[in-house]
């Protein structure tokens, strides 16, 4: 494992960055995410069920989407593990917006576990078609 | 582990039967453990008991009660459904993570269930079944009371 930043390029409009999130408590997982490019915007989807909906954190800066949230552990008291398959933890997880956003219309929504983020693009970022006279 | 079952086989059924108790005896952890066929369980499931339930949750982000069908019989416990993923209008995919299909999974518990008190609750996309154990299953707790020491006889 190589230390420091890597970045894995996928696709233009959308770079992940593999960094070492800043959580101290328990663990973190990355979560499953869609992104879609739209004429109007690129919408991030995460699926990050469990989260407490004040936890969750989105931001973009300096071209840096970050998506976080905190899981309230779920504790069963005086109860025996019969089975565990998945861990239960934070979620982290960061990508680079190659593309001009709109940032103050950037909005986003948690239902049924998932995370929904639209990120506008700018007016100049837009495709433009342009009419073709004859 | 989601990817792998659902996007080799979009549309098809990922079924599988899977000895909760069985797989509880070996240390492996259940999760890093391929199903049959090949595949990776979907939905992964934790499981506990106390003295009164068997406790079972599943991750089932983006989905409703509706899309989700919970079945209990004796000491198995069925949980299947089907998630679609909503693709923005004249869109392009640039990052496809999250699996969509038809899932079924089936767990044995160790005891039978008390199948009219089952409840199923989803939160925040946690799908979360609390199942009494039936009277048989229950730990009997026997009363030990000291026995009357026997007068001596002489």
């Amino acid at each position: 494992m190589t230390a420091g930043t890597s970045i894995q390029k996928t696709a233009p409009q959308a770079v992940e960055v593999n960094a070492a999130p800043t959580r101290r408590n328990s663990w973190t997982y990355r979560p499953n995410v869609d992104i879609f490019d739209a004429a109007e915007e690129l919408t991030v989807i995460a699926d990050m069920p469990g989260a407490s909906p004040d936890s969750i954190d989105v931001s973009l800066e300096s071209g840096i989407l970050t998506l976080q949230a905190d899981i309230t552990t779920r504790h069963h008291p005086g109860a025996q593990a019969l089975g565990q398959e998945y861990g239960i933890g934070g979620f982290h997880r960061r990508f680079e917006i190659d593309e001009s956003i709109d940032a103050e219309a950037v909005s986003a929504d948690y239902r049924d576990g998932t995370l929904t983020i639209h990120l506008p693009k700018a007016q100049q970022a837009r495709r433009r078609r342009i009419p073709v006279s004859t | 582990m989601l990817l792998n079952t659902m996007f080799n086989n979009p549309l098809g059924v990922t079924r599988e039967m899977d000895r909760l108790f069985d797989s509880m005896m070996s240390s492996q952890p259940l999760g890093f453990a391929p199903a049959l066929r090949g595949q990776w369980s979907y939905p992964a499931i934790n499981v506990w008991e106390d003295e009164d339930n068997f406790v079972a949750e599943a991750e089932l982000p983006g989905m409703s009660l509706d899309d989700i069908e919970v079945l209990v019989t004796d000491d198995e416990l069925t949980i299947k459904g089907a998630r679609e993923i909503a693709v923005p209008e004249e869109s392009r995919p640039l990052r496809r993570e999250r699996a969509s299909g038809v899932f079924e999974r089936t767990i044995t518990v160790p005891g039978p269930i008390d199948g009219d008190g089952v409840e199923a609750k989803l939160t925040h996309g946690v799908l979360s079944i609390t199942m009494p154990k039936a009277e048989a299953a229950k730990p009997r707790r026997i009363k030990v009371r000291a026995a009357k020491s026997l007068p001596k006889g002489s």
